[in-house]
């Protein structure tokens, strides 16, 4: 995605959130989190902690405002924040040591969740549960440095450079991982769909 | 003929074999980078990468929770933290040492002197009319407050916490 596309809220929404002005804190609220949960939900790869982290995140994000650096991209600082809140929640999973039992169970509902997808174009042909489900389990698969790369990279479609400034890594070790995270993807793919064909491709 | 195609001739004996050559080539090797582009993988990886696109473009979102008002923002100087910190411990530390030349100057919350009276008792020297009173004494100087007093006037500044 060209970064000048990009959907940037403006310097005026920016300035009027951080001094705290209702209804710019509202536009800004409303339009950042859907993107704010999807960088939550990609790197966390659970959607009731993404819903818990991205809130956090936009508080976070809000009361940060005003220490932002305008000549800094917007979706760099916001990105980094946002990663930096969801590896702090791992981290602290973590150490509950509530992570690997639940993600096993919730593993295994999705599995179930799973058991009779069909295949190719995802919103026309799946139903949207089963797909968020299969899109899910295929991120819990990869390792946390192999999905914020993927999610980055390929779902957020950052530039190679963008990435390996918001996870302070060289472009190198973007392209390494990324290209890891897509091999591993094509065998989570492949166990997951039906007749392991994707789009007419068989994996 | 070169020593790479006396090489590939199979011309070498097993102590011939151009092992400089080959150190040099090793140490100038690099491996080729990975590639990013996704339109420079293969059929399958692209297919997958544009399942997952799909997937992403259709994330079911949960309900936006606006808070029901913005946070209470901290009153800021106009500049840093720190900016805000030195003027205060600048404008506390004038205080500071205005009060103490004025303590040594009139003596206040010195012990006061006593002198003897015409009846043989002792009393307040400061009783005898001398006029210092009217001085500012220093009351007390807390973490974030320096009140003095001077007569029914007390005067008290108040820094803020952050």
């Amino acid at each position: 995605m060209d970064p000048s596309t990009r959907k940037t809220p403006g310097l005026a929404l920016l300035r009027g959130a951080a001094s705290g002005e209702p209804e710019a804190v509202d536009a800004w609220f409303r339009g950042e989190h859907p993107d704010v949960y999807r960088l939550c939900f990609g790197f966390l790869a659970d959607a009731a902690e993404a819903e818990d982290v991205a809130q956090d995140a936009m508080l976070h994000l809000l009361d940060k405002l005003e220490g932002w650096d305008p000549d800094r991209p917007y979706h760099a600082w916001r990105d980094t924040v946002v990663l930096n809140l969801c590896r702090d929640r791992m981290r602290r999973n973590a150490a509950r040591s509530r992570a690997h039992s639940g993600a096993a169970e919730a593993r295994e509902q999705r599995d179930e969740d799973c058991e009779h997808p069909s295949r190719s174009e995802p919103v026309e042909e799946l139903e949207r549960r089963e797909v968020q489900a299969i899109l899910t389990a295929s991120l819990a698969d990869l390792t946390p440095r192999e999905r914020e790369v993927f999610v980055l990279r390929d779902l957020e479609e950052r530039s190679t450079r963008e990435v390996s400034d918001c996870l302070a890594v060289t472009e190198s070790t973007v392209r390494t991982l990324l290209t890891l995270a897509r091999r591993r993807l094509r065998g989570i793919l492949a166990d997951r769909l039906p007749g392991g064909t994707i789009g007419g491709e068989h994996v | 003929m070169s020593e790479r195609e006396r090489f590939q001739a199979g011309r070498f004996e097993d102590d011939e074999l151009p092992i400089d050559e080959l150190r040099a080539a090793w140490r100038g090797a690099r491996a080729p980078e990975p590639a990013d582009d996704l339109a420079d993988g293969d059929a399958v990886t692209r297919a997958s990468v544009e399942w997952m696109r799909g997937a992403w473009r259709d994330l079911e979102l949960p309900p936006v929770r606006v808070p029901d008002r913005a946070p209470v923002l901290q009153p800021t100087f106009g500049g840093p933290a720190w900016v805000a910190a030195a003027i205060t411990a600048a404008a506390a530390g004038f205080l500071f040492v205005a009060w103490f030349a004025a303590r040594e100057r009139t003596g206040i919350a010195q012990p006061r002197e006593r002198v003897a009276t015409e009846d043989g008792t002792e009393a307040d020297a400061s009783e005898e009319g001398s006029g210092e009173r009217a001085q500012p004494e220093l009351v007390s100087v807390g973490a974030n407050n320096i009140e003095w007093r001077s007569g029914s006037v007390t005067l008290v500044l108040v820094t803020s916490s952050s």
